[in-house]
């Protein structure tokens, strides 16, 4: 006869939901299907774009550079800036009139203005030059402003050029020696290219990631299909730990896609992110939103397949109307006004206002803030009904 | 008296229209192995969810050892070891992997995990694939892997939803001396099946399910004498088998006799002693015997009787 009194063991809900979501990673990695998709996509869609913009050297753009000083000075620095860039991808005009209506009719991408008074200030506190740019051209705004930067650092050199034609007294503003300041202005092109190659993997990994999660978060109803679900229930794991653990393994094959795709376009494709904890932020606030989603698509579909329709079909919208491809390019109006609220276009614009040498973390607090919000909100509804079909 | 390992009470549940399961009760005792026999469809599997807690009944009540079944998470749901019908193991992890995947869910610590399975491997006869991907095993491996994630966690009552579908006569025999063998060491057992033989051969009692009711429940021989089936001598003969019939209806231990093409076929309480005057009678009117079967009644003709159809189609 048996002992009629059962051995209850006990265990934690939460080691159960570790339990499931280790297994889920594991699977996940074994099957290969979210590194395909999440990774691979990513990484070869970006470095793509990375080339087609301008080959190895970097992306190709129309800057124009307006001269409002209209000193001897500034006619310099603009064909030092020529001299610079004859050959580059990057091509410098100078008649465009106004630098703003020429940014805005987008006869350029972006626009240098060099301000009135420029010459004069060089003797005191230079002033800087002024960049315009166009919100939907990121790139070229980027190496307007790189520019721009280049030259307020070297305009040490520049005062020096200047203050040297004085000394042999001449006229101080009349003459710059255009052979002396050359040297000083060198803008790595390439360097930029990389600089902001960013968003170009970024763009794709937002949509890529959506469509590896999607499957992903579909585990459940999968086992569910396949079988394994009712052995898992028949043990003593509460509905609730259950989603909870599914829900943390998705978590987890995001962060480690998103992860790898940081890692190896930065590695081998030496892409540059900006600030790693600026750029681990925002991957991680991308990861939230894309989890809480992916869940509750899972739970308002009745089916796999219903799942896996909402999945491709909202990460179509998402990409086309939010602009995750060729650097995160947006439709005008309406259109663009509705894709800005898209997961991929928030963590865009986080990620590109957190650009290198721009914003800092707390400016950007609302992007990261509505990216959790559609994550948390996501995954709140999405386990509540998934525990209540579970019960 | 001794708190049955399950008792089931007026369980029952409908989809839409359709009652699967239609107050069906029942009892197992502690080491017992009790058969759940009826043919696809029947309701075996819909009863064995709601018994495991994967299931809401629509009514009734189920108590493992005493502990109310939830479909949430309770106690009774660690007493039972499920193996459901279908494959519930990951094809793409090692027959290991998913040993310590379930172990873990089970609550067994890693340490009591590494003997534990291979003790339950053993049970199975798969310790030298247990590095192995379970997408290459064959089906009677699986069904077997699939047995051993029901074993870890030593439960009082192992349930098992027609274990054997599907699978090599190898492996069935090798499963069905595994289930015996579990059985002999003092394991409880709910064995569903559509095959009689198995039920016959591994159940202490039956329990005949049709159309989602328990339409009897006994053991074998209970129920083979409570719908007063007897056992039947089988003729093969050539001559004037319908004179011969009449004759042997008048014996005194013939219930029942009837001729076919070549066959005659005689009811009788006891064989043995009705033969030899059956083969004298058939030489009087002249009958040449070819050949003598005895055929003993069993559950498949019980099923016949209750349900009027066949237990397999
Ligand atoms: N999920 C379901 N939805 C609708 N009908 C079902 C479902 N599961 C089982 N049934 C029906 O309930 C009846 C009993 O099924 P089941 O318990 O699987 O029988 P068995 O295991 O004896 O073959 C069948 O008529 C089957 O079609
Ligand atoms: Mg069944």
């Amino acid at each position: 006869m048996q002992t009629v009194e059962p051995p209850v063991r006990t265990r934690s809900g939460r080691s159960a939901a570790f339990v499931l979501a280790a297994k889920d990673v594991r699977r996940g990695l074994r099957s290969k299907a979210l590194i395909l998709t999440a990774v691979v996509g990513p990484l070869a869609l970006g470095l793509i774009m990375a080339l087609a913009f301008g080959g190895t050297s970097g992306p190709s753009a129309t800057i124009a550079v307006v001269d409002l000083d209209r000193t001897p000075t500034s006619a310099g620095v603009i064909s030092v800036l020529q001299e610079q860039f004859r050959d580059g991808p990057v091509e410098l005009v100078t008649d465009v009139g106004d630098a703003s209506a020429a940014v805005t009719d987008e006869r350029v991408d972006a626009a240098l203005v060099i301000p009135v008074g420029y010459a004069a200030s060089l003797v005191t506190a230079p002033e800087p030059l002024q960049v315009v740019r166009n919100s939907q051209r990121a790139i070229p705004g980027e190496i307007a402003a790189a520019i721009a930067g280049e030259i307020a650092s070297q305009s040490d050199l520049i005062r020096a050029a200047t203050s040297t034609v004085a000394a042999l007294d001449r006229d101080a503003t009349s003459v710059v020696d255009v052979a002396e300041v050359r040297p000083a202005i060198s803008v790595d092109v390439g360097d930029l290219g990389r600089a902001f190659s960013a968003p170009l993997y970024f763009g794709p990994l937002t949509i890529f990631l959506f469509l590896g999660l999607g499957g992903a978060a579909r585990s459940l109803v999968r086992e569910d299909r396949e079988g394994t679900l009712a052995r898992i229930r028949s043990t003593s794991v509460s509905p609730r730990a259950l989603v909870g653990g599914a829900s943390l393994g998705v978590f987890i094959q995001g962060v480690l896609a998103a992860g790898t795709v940081y890692l190896v376009s930065t590695v081998v494709f030496r892409a540059r992110w900006g600030s790693p904890v600026e750029v681990i932020v925002v991957l991680l606030a991308l990861v939230v939103s894309l989890s809480g989603l992916s869940a509750l698509i899972v739970a308002v579909s009745r089916t796999e397949a219903q799942a896996e329709g909402w999945t491709n079909a909202l990460a179509f919208l998402f990409g086309i109307l939010g602009g995750a491809f060729f650097g995160g390019a947006q439709f005008p109006g309406l259109l663009g006004a509705v894709g800005s609220l898209t997961p991929n276009a928030i963590a865009m614009r986080a990620l590109v206002e957190l650009g290198p040498g721009r914003r800092d973390l707390l400016e950007v607090l609302p992007l990261l803030v509505a990216l959790v919000a559609i994550g948390v909100v996501g995954l709140a509804v999405g386990s509540q009904l998934m525990v209540r079909r579970l019960r | 008296m001794t708190t049955p390992t399950v008792r089931c009470e007026g369980l029952r549940k409908s989809y839409g229209d359709r009652v699967a399961v239609d107050g069906v009760s029942f009892e197992i005792a502690a080491g017992e192995s009790y058969g759940l026999l009826g043919p696809n469809g029947a309701g075996k599997t819909t009863t064995i969810s709601m018994m495991c807690g994967l299931l809401h009944a629509d009514a009734g009540r189920i108590e493992v050892v005493g502990r109310p079944m939830t479909t949430g998470r309770c106690d009774a749901k660690q007493l039972l070891g499920l193996v459901p019908q279908d494959i519930a193991l990951y094809p793409d992890l090692t027959a290991r992997e998913n040993l310590v995947f379930f172990g873990r869910l089970q609550g067994l610590s890693r340490s009591d995990l590494r003997t534990r399975i291979d003790e339950v491997l053993e049970i199975v006869a798969l310790e030298d694939r247990a590095g192995d991907r379970v997408d290459g095993f064959s089906g009677g491996m699986k069904r077997r892997c699939n047995i051993a994630a029901a074993l870890l966690h030593r439960p009082h009552l192992l349930v098992l939803d027609e274990p054997t579908v599907g699978v090599d006569p190898q492996s069935r025999a090798s499963i069905l001396d595994g289930i015996a063998n579990l059985q002999a060491a003092g394991m409880a057992v709910l064995y569903t099946t559509h095959y009689m033989e198995e039920a016959q051969r591994l159940c202490d009692r039956i329990g005949i399910i049709d159309e989602g009711r328990l339409v009897a429940e006994g053991t074998q021989s209970e129920l083979i004498s409570a719908v007063g089936q007897s056992p039947v001598v089988r003729l093969t003969a050539s001559g004037d088998l319908r004179t011969l019939a009449d004759a042997a209806s008048l014996q005194p231990q013939v219930l029942r006799a009837s001729a076919g093409d070549g066959r005659l076929e005689v009811a009788v309480a006891e064989p043995a002693r009705a033969l030899a005057p059956l083969i004298e009678l058939a030489e009087s009117c002249g009958v040449a015997v070819a050949g003598v079967d005895v055929v003993e009644p069993d559950l498949e003709s019980v099923f016949l009787h209750l349900t009027g159809k066949a237990l397999r189609d």
